[in-house]
């Protein structure tokens, strides 16, 4: 898994590309939560990325908590296969994805 | 003397302009075999040209021929500096051979230029490792160099001490001094241009010291005190014989004067470095030097106050030696020697055995600079490197740098440390084993494994859960919550490991201790949820499929929270998926509201549910096993019981994927309603 962030003034773009996965996912939390400071709006680019594991939806879900008191989340570019996970779990309820 | 610095500061600087240029047209190639040969063309052509135009300087001439390749091999590559030494010395010795250009030192150019070239690879080589020397180093190559030259013209011309003496008393300096700087002006440049440059002379605390440095400069200092105590020692040694000398002869050839004269021979000689005249009344000279005239006055006075003593006196306007005595009451003989010629043996002497010191000096320094490196150096960054290995987790590295009791003994220090701290962590780690041994029976024994109930012959079930660690976050349970219904349940907790194993249990106890109440399905996981929200500070959640079966009518009430699709087998029929509908899972959010569902089953209808660990099993290259796979399996196997599927869908997954470590729990629960009216 490789994760790139960018920067542009209050809004983050990261875009994350490989599996998410239980090895993956505390690097993928610690990269993101490690600058979400006056973030207002997150965005997650997801293409490259073909599947996500309950600990990457975890992620997900307390990024999604942490960003809901500071301005929001969007995913974007989700793959059928991500889609379907995030369908089968329930998560396409409360995330917003684009 | 003006014109002669202003010309050679002329040539140098040609010089240094030369290199930064073709390091400035180099420095981002890398240079091929050709770029090498051209590069040593281009300064050898420059060592010719300054061999043919060499300054003149008090009859000699001078020039900074050196350079060349010495800054072909310091700063290009050893081969232009080979190729620039053999090109002008060769040619240096042709032209002094054959053209009569400087001809009398043309062995001495011709060795040292060509030796500078090799000089020049060995160090660049040895010492340096490729990089530029610095601005110091740089001068003290150049200046090395020179003094070899002029070493060589004592050497080739031993028989001729004194024309030998000549020209390397006026050349030495100037070339010497002019040749360091050139190389060391070069060096500093091509520093300051590569970014390399730091002012030497800014002080570096003793962590950025290095050792070889320290080690160099103290070396530096004590071996420059030794050659110059040795070097004092042996001038004053050579003063003194040279005075004793000049007594001696003086003496003598006032006895051999005397003696002739008295005995009325006229032609009165003396050796050829001696001078004499004998002064008869009214200081008028009747012999000798400057015979017929008459002797200063001032001159004349001081040699009556030192009669019969040699010293040392303005005679006739030179500086010289003068033993003076009477040799009868009107008669005064002197015999002198100037100081030049007293002085000009222990002069050469001198500069030979300077040279020859600070050759001397150089290769001692050189040399144990260089063995230092080796011997120490070295051995510490083998260390070093070792260590490194051993701190980014190699805990196998052995250090064996045995090559002297030192670092043998270091060696044996660091490799017992790391054997010590490999049995720590070796009782650390067992421990933590032991102790998730402990927790893994703990789990395992809180999932039901009894799957017979002794008095009912209407159900048939059965579950497995392989954990991929020692302890998991996937859970499955069954239990009557009342004399007719049954709750299946199978779940998910997000992660892995102690922290999910511990949410599970959590999780378990929630959702049986809800069921159990009477709680329909949808209300099971909305209370659950709610009461797992609570103290979620680690955000974990869990996946969950209910489903409670009326043993009587074969009714089922289902929810699911964010797990798999559940797969329904009708009797008769194939394992199909049930797109069921979804909520959140729980703990996510407070609030969730189950959407519930119902169905009806029949006699040998089948309930297989299991968790993501089952479709999403990877093998070596990272495929999944899938849920068709799993329905292709399932299928396979419709005529066996439920007890018997169960394994053989793990058998199946673990053909799947081969070598490939199980990276998420596999956990399955199936159910078989069997209607014993039927």
């Amino acid at each position: 898994m490789t994760v790139n962030k960018e920067l542009n003034g209050s809004e983050l773009v990261v875009s994350v590309s490989g599996r998410i996965d239980t090895t993956t996912a505390p690097t993928l939390e610690a990269e993101i939560k490690g600058s979400l400071d006056g973030v207002q709006k997150l965005v997650l680019d997801i293409a490259d990325v073909e599947y996500v594991s309950s600990a990457g939806l975890r992620v997900f879900l307390s990024t999604h908590k942490t960003m809901l008191k500071q301005g929001g989340m969007v995913i974007k570019n989700v793959s059928e296969s991500v889609k379907e996970i995030f369908e089968v779990t329930g998560f396409s309820d409360i995330l917003t994805i684009e | 003397m003006a014109l002669m610095i202003l010309k050679m500061t002329g040539v140098t600087a040609l010089y240094v302009l030369l290199t930064v240029a073709l390091w400035y047209l180099t420095k981002d190639k890398k240079l091929k075999l050709t770029g090498k040969v051209l590069i040593g063309v281009v300064f050898g052509i420059s060592s010719i040209l300054s061999t043919h135009y060499g300054i003149a300087f008090d009859n000699m001439v001078i020039n900074v021929r050196d350079i060349g390749p010495l800054a072909a091999g310091l700063f290009f590559s050893p081969l232009a500096g080979i190729i620039a030494g053999l090109m002008g010395g060769i040619e240096r010795y042709i032209a002094g051979t054959y053209f009569g250009v400087g001809s009398y030192t043309r062995v001495a150019c011709s060795v040292s230029t060509c030796l500078a070239g090799f000089v020049a690879m060995l160090m660049n080589r040895k010492m340096f490792k490729g990089k530029k020397p610095s601005p110091f180093y740089a001068f003290f190559m150049g200046a090395v160099m020179e003094v070899f030259h002029m070493y060589v013209v004592f050497v080739t011309h031993r028989n001729d001490m004194r024309m030998a003496f000549l020209v390397v008393s006026t050349c030495a300096i100037p070339m010497i001094i002019f040749t360091g700087l050139g190389m060391a002006v070069s060096s500093g440049l091509l520093q300051f241009y590569t970014g390399e440059w730091h002012n030497p002379f800014r002080k570096i605390d003793k962590e950025s010291e290095s050792l070889s440095r320290e080690f160099q400069r103290w070396l530096f200092l004590v071996v420059s005190i030794v050659i110059l105590g040795s070097f004092l020692f042996s001038f004053i040694l050579q003063t003194q014989s040279a005075d004793q000398d000049c007594r001696l002869t003086l003496t003598e050839n006032y006895e051999t004067i005397r003696r002739n004269y008295q005995s009325g021979e006229r032609a009165l000689r003396a050796d050829s470095t001696v001078s004499y005249c004998i002064i008869g009344m009214n200081r008028q000279i009747l012999k000798g030097v400057d015979g017929g005239k008459a002797m200063p006055e001032d001159e004349y006075a001081r040699l009556l106050q030192n009669l019969g003593t040699v010293s040392k006196e303005e005679f006739m306007g030179v500086s010289s030696m003068v033993y003076a005595d009477w040799m009868d009451v009107n008669t005064l003989l002197v015999t002198s020697m100037s100081i030049d010629e007293v002085y000009w043996y222990r002069n050469a002497q001198a500069y030979e055995l300077a040279l020859a010191d600070v050759l001397l000096f150089a290769v001692i320094y050189v040399l144990i600079a260089f063995l230092v490196n080796q011997i120490v150096v070295n051995n510490i960054r083998m260390i070093n490197d070792s260590l490194g290995k051993i701190t980014n987790g190699n805990l196998n590295e052995v250090v064996s740098v045995r090559s002297s009791s030192e670092f043998a003994s270091l060696s044996d220090d660091i490799n017992q440390t790391v054997v010590a701290l490999k049995g720590y962590i070796e009782a650390a780690e067992k421990r933590i084993e032991q102790e998730l041994i402990l927790a893994q029976t703990i789990q395992a024994s809180a999932l039901p494994q009894v799957f017979k109930f002794p008095d009912r012959e209407d159900l048939e079930l059965f579950a497995t859960m392989k954990p991929a660690k020692e302890v998991g976050g996937d859970f499955y349970d069954f239990f009557f919550v009342d004399r007719d219904n049954i709750a299946l349940v199978i779940a998910d907790v997000s992660g892995k490991g102690i922290p999910a194993a511990l949410f599970m249990m959590r999780s378990k106890t929630a959702i049986r201790s809800f069921a159990k109440s009477g709680c329909s399905p949808e209300d099971v996981i909305s209370k659950a949820n709610e009461a797992l929200c609570e103290g979620n500070d680690a955000e974990m959640f869990v996946t969950v499929w209910i489903g409670i079966v009326n043993m009587v009518t074969g009714h089922m009430r289902c929810a699911n929270a964010g797990h798999e699709y559940p797969v329904i087998k009708r009797a008769g029929g194939d394992y199909e998926i049930i797109k069921d509908v979804h909520s959140m899972p729980l703990a996510a959010f407070p609030g969730i509201k189950a959407a519930p569902y119902e169905m009806q089953l029949h006699n040998g209808d089948r309930v297989f549910v299991y968790t993501d660990g089952v479709p999403e099993a990877i093998n070596d290259s990272d495929e999944q096993y899938g849920t068709e796979r799993m329905l292709d399996t399932l299928n396979g196997a419709r005529n066996k019981s439920i007890t018997e599927t169960l394994p053989i869908i793990s058998e199946s997954i673990n053909e799947f994927k081969q070598n490939a470590d199980q990276f998420d729990d596999i956990t399955m629960l199936g159910f078989e309603f069997i209607n014993p009216k039927v």
